[in-house]
């Protein structure tokens, strides 16, 4: 691994804008969208009529027409990524016998890597805490997640800033390939390990007792009730297809 | 007259020794000090003084080897801080402020991060909500309250570290080199901050390099050197005004 590709994984997680541009709140509650996309992916998964698959992959990517062009990039990316390994994986099935797994599980994946990205681009880092908080799901879990992101910014910060600092210094013959990747590796290691001790003493000094809360609040929007149909419309759906399959 | 200034003293701290773990020199050789409420001490000497650790035993982040650190009459102990009630009380009444303001920013958003000071004190949800509304206006944090504190610039991260200190209202404000890193603005913003709240009865404990800066905010002057308080000056009100 060289100093090239440390910088450039670095400056994937260390990626401001993501965080700093995103303004989406005051649409469909975080929780809401988070069942519905749950909701979703089960039917989907549970679906034995391929129609099914295919309503719900037609509204998707009309929901993906509506979002703005470097969103519906992210998404695609994901999205084919995750299909071609689907793909990939269940390619042998048309040599035994099965070729209807191979559109059957690329499709099904597709949806559902899709509806995630969706989901992710609409909801940010900070909507998902937010649903998360909605959900009740534990505090603990809430603040693992947080950190988890947060340690992935800073440290991604940190490795792609160290990286720049050791490119500026290979001159000369020596291969600092290994060398300089190990500093690197080991140094954002060690600083992770500050970090976090900090980070446990900051929260100490701030009185912490496990309680972690968010302020964000969400009150029912017409985003909420257009949501909640559509659901029901899959439910409907996916009863219906499901008997004239039978 | 000695027991006198002592019981006043929120802070007493009498020949404390410490050395970390795996050291031989000692971080802090028979640091003695009175803090009293409602003045601004600044803790002056070259790096490696002793500062920082001064300020970690004062937190109860570590305890003297020797001697003692008295907060409010109370000792502060290993033992003490191992009671959670006593932990929790001790650093509600004393705040803050890291050097990387980085560090202690944690949560999703700035307006989070204020709210979470107030919410380990379990205040009500709605007076939470106006506190953090309140040092928003305050701190002049409005516009970014939904960004991740650490997308923020080096003087906004150190405002919503402030911020999220001093909405829980603690007596004591420990704070460690408010100026490092800022520019020009930053550091006229914090000096006039602080001086303010020096003047709303606050204890402010303050580590610093800058003359100029100590010389404007400070009542007490505490010179370290090598683990040791070589002199405590006290600037003559009268002649500063």
């Amino acid at each position: 691994m060289s100093t090239k590709l440390l910088k450039r994984i670095g400056k994937l997680f260390s990626d401001d804008l993501r965080y700093q541009n995103r303004k989406k709140e005051g649409k469909a509650a975080g929780s809401l969208v988070l069942l519905s996309a749950f909701l979703c992916i089960v039917l989907c998964s549970l679906s034995t009529n391929p129609w099914f698959v295919s309503c719900i992959l037609t509204a998707l990517l009309l929901r993906l027409a509506l979002m703005p062009p470097e969103e519906i990039a992210g998404v695609m990316k994901a999205t084919l990524a995750g299909a071609a390994l689907a793909a990939l994986i269940t390619l042998p099935a048309v040599f035994t016998g099965s070729p209807r797994t191979l559109g059957t599980v690329t499709m099904k994946t597709a949806e559902s890597v899709m509806l995630l990205a969706i989901v992710s681009e609409q909801l940010g880092w900070k909507g998902m805490t937010s649903a998360a908080v909605s959900l009740h799901l534990p505090d603990l879990f809430l603040l693992t997640l947080n950190t988890a992101v947060r340690y992935l910014h800073l440290l991604g910060r940190f490795a792609a800033r160290i990286s720049e600092a050791v490119s500026l210094r290979q001159v000369g013959e020596k291969n600092w390939k290994t060398s300089g990747t190990g500093g690197i590796i080991g140094t954002t290691f060690l600083k992770a390990q500050r970090m976090a001790d900090r980070n446990a003493e900051a929260m100490a000094c701030r009185c912490f007792d496990g309680t972690y809360r968010t302020l964000a609040r969400h009150s029912f929007t017409w985003h909420d009730a257009a949501l909640l149909a559509a659901d029901a419309l899959a439910v409907v759906l996916f009863v219906y297809l499901q008997a004239i399959a039978v | 007259m000695k027991l006198d200034a002592e019981s006043k003293a929120l802070i007493q701290l009498d020949k404390v020794e410490f050395s970390y773990p795996g050291y031989e020199e000692k971080a802090l050789d028979g640091v003695s000090a009175l803090f009293f409420p409602g003045r601004c001490y600044t803790i002056e000497g070259p790096n490696g003084c002793g500062k920082s650790t001064l300020f970690r035993i004062l937190l109860g982040l570590n305890f003297p080897d020797a001697g003692t650190y008295l907060f409010d009459g109370k000792p502060v102990t290993k033992a003490a801080m191992k009671n959670s009630r006593f932990a929790r009380d001790f650093h509600k009444r004393i705040g803050f402020v890291f050097q990387d303001s980085e560090v202690q920013l944690f949560t999703q958003s700035v307006e989070d991060e204020i709210a979470f000071g107030l919410y380990q004190l379990h205040l009500p949800e709605e007076e939470i909500r106006e506190k953090t509304e309140d040092y928003l206006k305050r701190f002049d944090l409005e516009s970014v309250r939904d960004r991740a504190p650490f997308t923020l610039s080096g003087g906004q991260k150190r405002r919503v570290a402030l911020a999220a200190v001093f909405a829980m209202d603690p007596e004591v404000i420990v704070i460690d080199e408010p100026l490092a890193g800022l520019d020009e603005k930053g550091q006229r913003w914090i000096t006039d901050f602080l001086k303010n709240r020096k003047d709303s009865g606050h204890l402010l404990i303050v580590s610093t390099h800058n003359r100029d800066f100590a010389g404007v905010i400070a009542d007490v002057h505490v010179y370290m050197a090598e683990g040791k308080i070589r002199r405590i000056a006290e600037e003559v009100l009268s002649c500063r005004k």
